[in-house]
Parts: C-alpha cells; sequence; structure tokens
C-alpha cells in the first residue's frame, strides 16, 4: 500500500535513521551504540514522489534489509529500533 | 602398488549368520553396497558442481573422475572393506576430503532416523530423496540376516547401521523425487522471441530451457543477447536431470557484464578514479520486479526499476559512499562500515 513520502520519512527519522550528509537522498540507519551503519535507504525527491509507490517501498526495504512486510511495520511503528537492529543484521 | 588402508579410509563391513555360514560375504550384497556407496558419492560431487538429480541422471566424466570410491585391500580372513574416497588419479583431493565428511555426516543422520540431523545434512528435499534412494543400495533384504556396517576408520563406533536406518531411508525415498527448487541454469541466451516475451536459454550441457519475461526486462536481455546469463528459480526437471523449465523464477544475473565498468566518479567536486574497473554485472530479481547490483566490499546496494538508470545510480551511490564512509571520522563508523571503508580509500584515489 502507498505510503506518505514525509510520513515514511518521519517514522524512519524516528527509528534512528539520519540523513546523510552533502546533497544526498540518502537515509543512513545510525545503530543504538550511536555508530553509522551500511544499512541505509534512498529517499526520492520531486513532486511526483510525494506519495512513494508499492515498488518504490520495496526498494527501500531491500536497502534497510528488510523483508517489505517488516519495513512497513516499521514505518508504522510496530517494529521497534532494537527489533530493527536483530532483524536488519541478523546474519 | 597398492596403497595400504589409512586412516582416511571408510570401513564397510559385513556381519551376520550368513556371514559366518558362509565364510564370507555374498557377491550381491558386497556388489550393491559398494554401488550405493559409489551412487552416493556421485550425488555429492553432482551436488557439489551444481548439477540437477534425476531419476536416469548419469554423473558427468568429470565427476566420475573427481569422485571415485578406492576398493583398498582387505585384510585376510576379514569381512571389513577399507574404502578410500579420491579422484580415480590416486589424489585425496580437498573436494574428495569433503565428499568423505558429507558422505559420513549423510550416513550418520540416516542412522541417527532424527529429522533435524537429517535435514541439517542434507538441506535440499531432492537432494536427501536421492540420497536416501542410493543409501537404500546398503539395505540387505530383512530375511537375509546380513548387517551392513560403515564407520570413519577402523576404530570407534559405527556412524550407520543399514537396520538402524532402514524404516529412515524407506521413509525418505517414497513417493516421487520433490520438485526441484532454487536450481540454476547456467547458458548462453541464445533466441529472444521479442513478439512473445520468450527468451531461451542454451547451457553447455543439456537441453535448452525457455522461459517469459517481463516487458521491463527487454533491455537487459537485449543487452545481453548471446552471451552467458544464470537464471535462478523453481524448476522442473525430467528423469534424465536436465532442467525443462522454470515454474518460478527468482533472478536472472548476468555473467558478462554489458554496463561500461566504472573507472571513475564525481564526489564533493573532485573527480576520483578507480585503481582498477569496477565491472557491474547486474541481475534482475523477478519477485520485486528490481534490477539489483550489490557490491558488499564497497558497500553499493543499487536497486532500480529500470535498467537504464543503473550506471547513474552506482555512480550516484558511489558519491554519497565516499563522502558518508571513506570521508567519515572512524570513531562515527560501525564496524562493517569501517571495512568499506577502507576498501573504497584502497580502489579509489583523487585523479591528477
Amino acid at each position: 500500500m502507498p505510503r506518505d513520502r514525509n510520513d515514511v520519512v518521519d517514522a524512519l527519522r524516528r527509528k534512528g535513521f539520519r540523513h546523510g550528509g552533502g546533497d544526498h537522498e540518502f537515509l543512513i540507519y545510525w545503530n543504538l551504540a550511536g555508530k553509522k551503519t551500511m544499512k541505509r535507504t534512498k529517499v526520492s525527491r520531486g513532486t511526483s514522489y510525494k506519495t512513494l509507490s508499492d515498488d518504490l517501498l520495496g526498494m527501500m526495504a531491500r536497502q534497510a534489509g528488510l523483508p517489505k512486510k517488516l519495513f512497513l511495520d516499521l514505518v508504522d511503528c510496530t517494529l521497534h529500533q532494537s527489533a530493527y537492529e536483530s532483524e536488519a543484521f541478523a546474519i | 602398488m597398492a596403497k595400504k588402508p589409512s586412516a582416511a579410509d571408510i570401513e564397510l563391513k559385513f556381519d551376520g549368520p550368513p556371514i559366518r555360514e558362509l565364510g564370507g560375504a555374498p557377491a550381491d550384497a558386497v556388489a550393491s553396497s559398494l554401488l550405493a556407496l559409489q551412487r552416493l558419492v556421485h550425488l555429492i560431487g553432482m551436488h557439489a558442481e551444481g548439477r540437477p538429480f534425476g531419476l536416469r541422471a548419469k554423473p558427468s566424466a568429470k565427476v566420475r573422475r573427481d569422485f571415485a570410491v578406492i576398493c583398498r585391500p582387505t585384510k585376510n580372513g576379514s569381512h571389513i572393506q577399507p574404502l578410500g574416497i579420491a579422484a580415480r588419479s590416486g589424489q585425496f583431493t580437498a573436494s574428495a576430503a569433503l565428499a568423505r565428511v558429507s558422505l559420513l555426516r549423510a550416513l550418520s543422520a540416516f542412522d541417527s532416523g532424527d529429522d533435524t540431523r537429517i535435514v541439517a545434512a542434507l538441506p535440499n528435499p531432492r537432494q536427501r530423496w536421492f540420497m536416501a534412494d542410493a543409501a537404500a543400495g546398503l539395505l540387505q533384504p530383512e530375511e537375509s540376516g546380513i548387517q551392513v556396517t560403515v564407520r570413519a576408520g577402523s576404530r570407534g563406533p559405527f556412524n550407520f547401521k543399514a537396520d538402524r536406518a532402514r524404516v529412515v531411508i524407506d521413509r525418505l525415498r517414497s513417493g516421487k523425487p520433490p520438485q526441484a527448487d532454487n536450481e540454476t541454469v547456467v547458458g548462453k541466451l541464445k533466441v529472444v522471441d521479442y513478439a512473445r516475451s520468450i527468451v531461451t536459454i542454451q547451457p553447455v550441457a543439456g537441453r535448452s530451457v525457455k522461459f517469459s519475461y517481463p516487458p521491463q526486462l527487454e533491455p537487459l536481455i537485449q543487452a545481453n543477447a548471446r552471451r552467458r546469463v544464470s537464471v535462478v528459480g523453481d524448476a522442473t526437471v525430467n528423469a534424465t536431470g536436465d532442467i525443462t523449465n522454470f515454474r518460478s523464477i527468482r533472478r536472472l544475473q548476468e555473467l558478462e557484464p554489458s554496463l561500461d565498468p566504472v573507472e571513475g566518479f564525481d564526489s564533493g567536486g573532485q573527480r576520483f578514479v578507480a585503481a582498477h574497473p569496477l565491472t557491474l554485472p547486474i541481475s534482475f530479481d523477478f519477485e520485486d520486479r528490481t534490477f539489483v547490483f550489490l557490491d558488499q566490499s564497497l558497500g553499493i546496494a543499487t536497486f532500480e526499476s529500470k535498467y537504464g538508470a543503473m550506471r547513474d545510480s552506482i555512480l550516484g551511490e558511489l558519491d554519497f559512499l565516499w563522502s558518508d564512509y571513506a570521508c567519515a571520522p572512524d570513531e562515527d563508523l560501525a564496524e562493517e562500515a569501517l571495512v568499506v571503508k577502507r576498501n573504497l580509500l584502497g580502489r579509489f584515489r583523487v585523479a591528477t
């Protein structure tokens, strides 16, 4: 189900994601130890991306290291940051 | 000169009242047991080489050459047959050593009757079925009274007692072999029917495989015409072990990259060049309908819905990785990010 881009960005920022430096469109995950990890997700800019389609959400999920369903749980705040870490960084 | 039994040998032992009465083992019991062990080792070799199994599938000449069961001389008056697993040339190669370990693990798992151990030793259901089917050659008729056992070396407990494993082996090989899941076909992209969106792949050996593709994939197909690609999916396999078609496809992966390699990129107003060009083998994920390029060592994970956007997206990602990881202070970075930073700094330098 498509989601509003601002809602997604706000939710991810509450879960430890921070904007990358410079003029990039990436949100980078900083872990609970306060370190920058390799997990990130690209947030498309532009007026045509105010609503993020299912396909885009799928790609964001893969970058964040989660299956799409869990990524949507993360966005909908039913998946906590600690649970995200254990899911996304599981070997 | 014949080699003497070594500690690495496996022992195949025949026991029971008929053996004592006959003063020897019946030839059919010996032959079926040896053939079973050779078949098991061939299956392990076929699996190691990524060859699909089939009821009439024969091991390739390479598998027969590299995965042979060698009968060593027996001790005088003994019903124990020492066996080695080696290449036909007699070399105890790394792949033969791994085959020995896999064989003993599979036989021990069958012997235990514990499903968890069996699945751990043989995770692929199709492989499990064929291994159990081959191991059935070690089971002598119940009324015969012949006991067949296998153990690693000349001391210690037996890894496998045929009578103990009979029930589980019969259960595992009951019914038809399960369908082949997650199989890989590597071959040349031979024929493209653009009108019907059907592509034909010709593997080096075996029959060609046809499958349909989504319109989105067409640019990648065009770029790879007559080139080698690999396709992973749930396959239908005929009795000789050839993949005839795919029930569903997971991934198509380029083996000869069609995009120009990355020789450099721009970041922060500077040009960075690669110590050696970064090749870009692109894959297509059928489930997500996404083009993918991953390079874990450099931290690149690019996903795009259009093939044409991949190169620019990868360059954009390198720009991002450089500014956010290569230039980041070490104390800010998690362990895996530090490794990526070191790899980026080792691979790229400022253009002079």
